[in-house]
């Protein structure tokens, strides 16, 4: 050992000796260990108090042998920590499945609504979930009350209410929630942690919320953003840590809490939200858009209306259309704005434009496509058969029975013309002239219907002109040109041929008159007997020759020529001739035949008797007319 | 002004009349109804004290029985002080009340009450004596002889409570 070291040992023996033995002491782990044991807890202590260092330090090592722990007894971890950890995570299931079921009643409640579809479109349009939407527009509550409630007396600690809330008794109200909390766990036997923290009546809902020793109760009117529990529980927080020696020592006295009122008040909170503006709500630009989706649906429609009007209009013209005969429509349709009509038209039915105008329709807004036919109806046909023929008025045309008829008259030039041009029509199968006269002979027919001659008359028409050949009376004659007076298509009646049948009478009477010749009684002007009846027939003759004569317009003159035989003087036969003249005369003439048609006269003959002479003036004589 | 709030239970046998005594000197806020349902009605009494000290009373009216039920129990919690209420024409009710008295001077570490016996109007009736109600007042007990129909020592009873109670503070 040098001089410095002895120096050293000498002056710090004691010194060095004493580090030796702390040295010793130092290495030794049990001795460690025990001073360790008893500077640790308090060391700890000071630590936790002087500063967070301590928590630092301790973190990791704490953190690292947990997990040792953990490993090496699961189980054991989680036997200790189940109590815990149960109704911890049923609490937070509780908890966000409830949040759930709002979210979905108010889904649900709004799904159909108006308002829901609204909020539909637009969870749609901003891409946020529908709930999410519903949410953001149904935050609408106001906080009505808050009381502060001591918990294990239930007396009212702090009570603060909104403008506008009537208050009733306080004290008896937070006594009550406590009674039913009370009664609440005692029915359902619920342990004392758990807590009625929710009250639902209606349109107001009671949010509770349990400290250790005060209770929040807010009496909320409508619904209620999830997040104000959050403001609750702060709040309570809050009372707890401000107020906690008060809420502890309290016995009745509340006016050591007065102070918190100012916490219950911020939990009075509210928010309304009015229809037409909202937390994301409807923009201006999306109501537009809506009024304009409206107004579009109104004009569609408006549209669609006036179309639909349309098309019934057209319909019922078209069923017109149809119901005239000749026209056959068989579809209509659109086309660039216009109706369009397809059918069948014969061009002898009716101008279905001439329709349309009569119906109300506009001709510009219908085109017509038609496909010409031949109505085969009975009145086509004929009118068919009217063109073709050109029949005079005098003609009836009918169709019957696919026959066409042709009756009444023309003249024979039409019905030589009419038969060559017998049309084949279709839809005729037949002809029948049969009905049809000439005018002559028609109008020959008419004369007899109207004349009703005798059968010894013949009568003849040709051109116009009526001739009358034969005999008939006189008064029938005459009637002839009264009775034909004004009739169509008659031109002359021409009498002149026509002998009056009493001319044929007078010349027979005359004959038989003048073959008549009475006898006389030889040398006398007495009848020879048995001339009564003769001389009967000679008086009725006469009479008769003097009305024909008459009627006749005859001037007629009766000789009545007395002649006497040879026997006597020829002066006295001369004599005798005339006298017995004179005496039929005479003898007529009281027979009542008028005296001045008759002469007496001598005659030449040699016979005893009177003949006769007729003897007729003024007119031209008639064949046979004698001396 | 000092204001205090004081819990009050009123506990007793059945048809004492605890409800009666009540319903005339109180805030009707809450029906009887919700004794029967519930098991507890609610009212408030505000007391006048000397030195213009108020109190309100919370007074929770339990449901009637001859035995501390749990319910029974929960409501009492945190009572400053509690009336007991017996009817004297039935000696049943003194003994269930002696009984109830036992039970929640257990529970509730003995907090102050009064004893009210009721139904002064049937005096004649009575099967308890006034030497039984002597003595249980030389044993500590605070008496009251009322009538709830009449009114007679209502108003006296919750007065004698009150000052109980205040005394206690």
């Amino acid at each position: 050992m040098d001089e410095f070291d002895r120096l050293r040992s000498l002056l710090l023996h004691d010194e060095w000796r004493r580090l030796a033995e702390l040295e010793n002491r130092l290495k030794d782990p049990g001795w460690e260990a025990e001073k360790m044991a008893e500077l640790l807890p308090d060391a700890l202590r000071v630590g936790a108090r002087r500063d967070r260092r301590l928590a630092d330090s301790l973190q990791q090592p704490v953190e690292a042998s947990l997990k040792v722990a953990i490993r090496r007894d699961i189980q054991g971890f989680a036997d200790a920590l189940f109590p815990v950890m149960g109704p911890a995570i049923r609490k937070s299931i509780a908890e966000s499945l409830r949040g759930l079921v709002q979210t979905l009643n108010h889904a649900v409640e709004h799904s159909v609504s108006w308002r829901g579809l609204k909020w539909r479109f637009e969870a749609w349009r901003s891409g946020r979930p529908f709930g999410e939407v519903v949410l953001s527009h149904t935050l609408r509550f106001r906080v009505e009350e808050v009381f502060l409630i001591h918990r294990e007396t239930g007396l009212l600690l702090q009570h603060v209410s909104a403008e506008g809330v009537t208050v009733r008794d306080s004290d008896a109200i937070s006594a009550m929630l406590n009674a039913i909390q009370d009664f609440v766990r005692d029915s359902f036997a619920a342990p004392e942690s758990q807590m009625l923290d929710t009250i639902e009546m209606g349109e107001h809902v009671v949010w509770i919320e349990q400290g250790p020793h005060a209770i929040l109760a807010c009496v909320i009117r409508g619904i209620p953003p999830v997040d104000l529990r959050a403001v609750l529980q702060d709040t309570l927080e809050a009372v707890h840590r401000s107020f906690r020696s008060e809420l502890e020592e309290f016995t009745g006295d509340a006016s050591a809490l007065a102070m918190s009122r100012g916490l219950l008040e911020n939990c009075l909170r509210s928010e309304a939200l009015e229809e037409s503006e909202g937390r994301g709500g409807l923009s201006p630009a999306f109501k537009a858009m809506l009024t304009l989706l409206a107004l579009a649906l109104l004009i569609l429609t408006g549209w669609g209306v006036y179309r639909y009007l349309e098309e019934r209009r057209l319909l019922s013209y078209l069923a017109d259309l149809q119901a005239n005969p000749g026209i056959v429509v068989i579809a209509h349709g659109r086309e660039n704005g216009r109706w369009v009509v397809r059918g069948l038209r014969d061009p002898l039915s009716e101008d279905p434009v001439a329709t349309a105008r009569r119906m109300g329709m506009h001709p510009d807004k219908l085109v017509f496509q038609w496909t010409p036919y031949q109505d085969l109806a009975p009145a086509f046909v004929e009118q068919r058969a009217r063109r073709v023929l050109e029949p005079p008025a005098t003609v009836d045309l009918t169709v019957q029975d696919r026959v066409l008829q042709v009756g009444g008259h023309a003249d024979p030039d039409w019905i030589d013309r009419a038969q060559q041009r017998v049309p084949v029509l279709a839809g005729l199968i037949g002809v029948d002239m049969t009905g049809l006269m000439d005018s002559d002979a028609f109008l020959l027919k008419r004369i007899r219907a109207l004349l009703t001659p005798p059968e010894t008359v013949t009568a003849q028409i040709k051109g116009g002109i009526l001739t009358l050949t034969g005999e008939a009376p006189l008064n029938w004659i005459a009637s002839v040109k009264p009775r034909l007076e004004g009739l169509e298509g008659l031109a002359e009646i021409r009498l002149d041929q026509l002998v009056p049948a009493e001319r044929r009478q007078f010349q027979a009477v005359r004959e038989r008159v003048e073959s008549a010749s009475i006898r006389f009684i030889s040398d006398t002007v007495e009848f020879e007997p048995g001339q009564a009846p003769a001389l009967q027939a000679l008086t009725t003759d006469i009479e008769s020759l003097v009305s024909l004569g008459s009627r006749l317009n005859l001037k007629m003159k009766l000789r009545l020529i007395g002649h006497a035989d040879q026997t006597g003087s020829a002066a006295r036969n001369q004599r005798l001739r005339l006298e017995r003249a004179q005496a039929l005369l005479s003898y007529l003439e009281n027979a009542g035949v008028d005296p001045r048609y008759l002469e007496a006269s001598a005659g030449e003959t040699r016979e005893r008797q009177v003949t006769f002479r007729v003897s007729v003036g003024d007119k031209p004589a008639l064949p046979g007319d004698g001396d | 002004m000092e204001h205090l709030r004081k819990k009050v239970c009123m506990i007793g046998d059945y048809a004492v009349g605890k409800t009666s005594l009540v319903s005339r000197y109180v805030n009707d806020t809450f029906s009887e109804k919700y004794l029967t349902t519930v098991g507890v009605t609610i009212n408030t009494k505000t007391v006048m004290l000397a030195e213009g000290r108020k109190v309100t009373l919370v007074l929770w009216d339990i449901a009637g029985d001859d035995e501390l039920s749990a319910l029974a129990v929960a409501y009492l919690r945190g009572a400053a002080g509690y009336v007991l209420v017996v009817d004297g024409t039935r000696k049943t009710t003194l003994e269930a009340a002696r009984r109830l008295q036992v039970a929640v001077a257990e529970r509730l570490q003995n907090p102050p009450f009064v004893a009210l016996f009721n139904k002064d109007d049937l005096l004649p009736d009575w099967e308890i004596s006034m030497d039984s109600i002597a003595d249980l007042r030389r044993q500590g007990w605070a008496t009251v002889v009322t009538s709830a129909r009449t009114g007679h020592g209502v108003e006296e009873a919750f007065r004698a409570l009150a000052r109980r109670l205040g005394e206690s503070v």
